[in-house]
């Protein structure tokens, strides 16, 4: 079965990878251990080992291409497994077909050769609509569930059966018609450090907004530290901006090992009018204010106020109870404040 | 209160019509013959007896001839319940039903009504292909008819009055294994359901459904005998722990879908059982609402049970393999838990 080549992790505060070079063509055969590419991070050049020994191909990424840590850029595949010119990157066939005139050596491993497609062709998920709409209205991931449905479909009572495993999941009981509370809280933190590691965060082609800034570590600390809706369900960020209709939302991947160039991507894509589960992240300071909280919003908010040097900047959280509890949402707070005032603390995170 | 069958119920329905309004009289072949069946199936028994042979009347074996006079009294003001021996029968009127009847309201403007009812019986019931088919399908496709199922003998009184009365043409499938006919005319396996049936005045809407039986697990409709398939397999199911809910549509034209979808949002399952043939028939037009309208209700993929798109056999044991029996009906329910 052919071995993935992957980018490598390179911890935290790598943000963007480029690829340098290939030190080995499609078609060549490889050596585990002896150097296959060179990638480029912002500190230095480094030289990436053949992770098996057979033959490079699958080649997907050029010289010059900025990767993401643990994509599949290559596989190297066993002698007669490859194909003999580079496949097209979606070509599962090519690597059946030698596989049958080798016959004779047919690996007895037939679970590791499914797997072994997966990078490259995923395999299709069938969920009935009827429990696509209830997996979707609670969030239930859908690749962890088991199919029990006729012809290996996934259905309603698979959802049920795994919200029941997670109780935190349950949907909370028809909300109260009651008075709502929202509260806000503020707090003020020292932009001093986050401008300096600003300007550390220089990538090679992009250098980002101080707000862009405040949102990985935002990010960061929320993969780390999960804020839950008192129903227990795990609150995503979205990136929120006021247009003439109201508001407009970008959901914003959780992930601690996001980069810079990641979210930068996510937000450059074309915002949604709905947002319904977590908190949506509003630049005050773009409008050149220090705090707003609209009052109608219908997901608790976190506003980030002017960041300049030599002045303190404002964070605030608005939310109603039955979203966000205030006493979480001033203890997150506090800390988010505290990071901020030492984005050091960042790396530790 | 009254116990009867649904040869009594029509019967019944027919007599009081014909008392409260003298246009309604009754055309058909062999309805009043002296010392006859009343028809095919007893329906018109005795009437002739009390209304006279105008009234219950007698034509040559003549289906677009009987069909043209019962049209063209309607236009004229009469209001006609035609009777059609066999259903399939029903083709040798076709141009009178199709072309005519459900088009006059329309191209006159309003202006002509067609206050008609034909009785057609349906089903299969060992007596060859042409006499056996189920038309339900190809009458549900021509607009300007109105088309009614009745399957229990409240529902039989009900809906015949409620089509006498009706201003367009109506047609009334009936089958031929739930009528409960006596002596020579009575048909071998037929269920004959006997109900209540109220002495007074009454009609069934045209247009509304019923459940039958009310579960949660799994939707199925069916229809004059399927109807009866449905409601067995619902009971064997229901020793299994599978509660399903078991719809009759009673109206096929204007169908209540709502009801039908109503119960699809709630079970998210979907078993269609007809006797028509599959292709073109009358499950898939169902299957189709349903898939449009209620699709991320739908849990499974829609099952339709239908006859096979081959012609009605005469050999009993293969008629049995025709028709959707109560195990075929429980088969496809279980094949989507």
């Amino acid at each position: 079965m052919p071995k993935q080549v992957l980018v490598p992790p390179l911890g935290t505060t790598v943000d963007t990878i480029t690829l340098v070079e290939w030190l080995k063509q499609p078609g060549e055969a490889v050596t585990h251990g002896e150097p296959l590419f060179v990638i480029e991070t912002d500190k230095a050049n480094l030289d990436v080992e053949a992770p098996a020994t057979g033959i490079l191909t699958q080649v997907s990424a050029q010289p010059g291409d900025e990767l993401t840590a643990l994509t599949v850029i290559a596989l190297i595949a066993e002698e007669g497994e490859a194909p003999k010119t580079p496949a097209p990157a979606t070509a599962s066939a090519p690597a059946a077909e030698p596989a049958e005139v080798q016959a004779p050596v047919a690996k007895p491993e037939p679970a590791a050769a499914v797997s072994s497609s997966a990078p490259i062709c995923r395999e299709r998920v069938f969920i009935s609509p009827r429990a696509r709409r209830l997996a979707e209205a609670h969030n239930v991931p859908i690749a962890g569930l088991v199919a029990t449905g006729p012809e290996g479909a996934i259905i309603e009572r698979d959802v049920r059966a795994w919200l029941e495993a997670h109780p935190a999941s349950m949907p909370a009981a028809p909300a109260q018609t009651a008075v709502s509370a929202r509260y806000t809280l503020q707090a003020e933190f020292d932009p001093a450090e986050l401008l300096d590691w600003q300007d550390a965060l220089r990538t090679s082609k992009r250098q980002p907004s101080i707000l862009q800034v405040v949102l990985l570590t935002a990010l960061r600390m929320l993969a780390a530290e999960p804020l839950n809706a008192p129903d227990g369900s795990e609150l995503g960020l979205a990136m929120a901006e006021l247009s003439d209709t109201g508001l407009r939302y970008r959901p914003l991947p959780l992930a601690s090992a996001l980069n810079m160039a990641r979210l930068q991507k996510v937000l450059e894509t074309e915002p949604q009018e709905a947002f319904s589960q977590g908190i949506a992240l509003l630049d005050a300071g773009a409008l050149g204010l220090d705090v707003l909280t609209p009052s109608d919003a219908s997901v608790p908010m976190i506003s980030i106020g002017r960041v300049r040097r030599g002045r303190p900047a404002w964070l605030s959280v608005s939310a109603d109870p039955s979203a966000l509890s205030a006493l979480q949402a001033a203890s997150w707070l506090a800390r988010l404040v505290n990071l901020l005032d030492d984005p050091q603390q960042v790396l530790a995170i | 209160m009254s116990q009867m069958s649904i040869a009594q119920a029509l019967r019944q329905a027919i007599r009081e019509e014909m008392l409260r309004d003298e246009r309604v009289y009754c055309i058909g072949e062999d309805i009043g013959v002296p010392g006859g069946f009343g028809g095919a199936f007893t329906v018109t028994l005795g009437l002739s007896d009390e209304f006279g042979r105008e009234r219950i009347l007698d034509t040559p074996i003549s289906e677009i001839g009987l069909a043209g006079v019962a049209i063209g009294s309607a236009c004229a003001g009469m209001r006609p319940i035609a009777d059609v021996q066999y259903g399939d029968f029903l083709f040798c009127m076709m141009d009178q039903l199709a072309n005519q009847a459900a088009k006059m309201r329309y191209m006159s403007g309003g202006t002509i009504k067609v206050p008609m009812v034909m009785r057609a019986p349906v089903g299969s019931t060992s007596r060859g292909a042409q006499h056996a088919q189920s038309l339900e399908a190809f009458f549900t496709h021509i607009p300007g008819l109105k088309v009614v199922a009745p399957a229990t003998a409240y529902d039989a009184k009900g809906l015949l009055k409620a089509a006498v009365r009706d201003d367009n043409p109506v047609i009334v499938f009936e089958h031929k294994l739930l009528y409960g006919s006596k002596g020579p005319r009575s048909e071998r396996g037929a269920l004959s359901p006997i109900g209540e049936v109220p002495d007074d005045d009454y009609i069934v809407p045209i247009g509304k459904g019923i459940i039958r039986r009310k579960g949660k697990d799994v939707t199925i409709v069916g229809k004059l005998l399927t109807l009866y398939r449905a409601l067995g397999a619902a009971d064997e199911l229901a020793k299994e722990g599978i509660e399903a809910e078991v719809i009759d549509p009673r109206t096929l034209v204007p169908l209540d879908k709502d009801l039908i979808l109503e119960s699809v949002r709630k079970t998210g399952r979907l078993v269609i059982v007809e006797e028509d043939n599959l292709t073109g028939g009358w499950a898939g037009d169902i299957a189709a609402i349903v898939a449009e309208e209620a699709f991320y209700w739908l849990d499974t993929p829609i099952k339709r049970l239908s006859a096979p798109d081959a012609p009605a056999p005469f050999a009993p044991v293969l008629e049995q393999l025709y028709v959707p029996s109560v195990a075929n009906v429980v088969q496809a329910v279980k094949s989507l838990f």
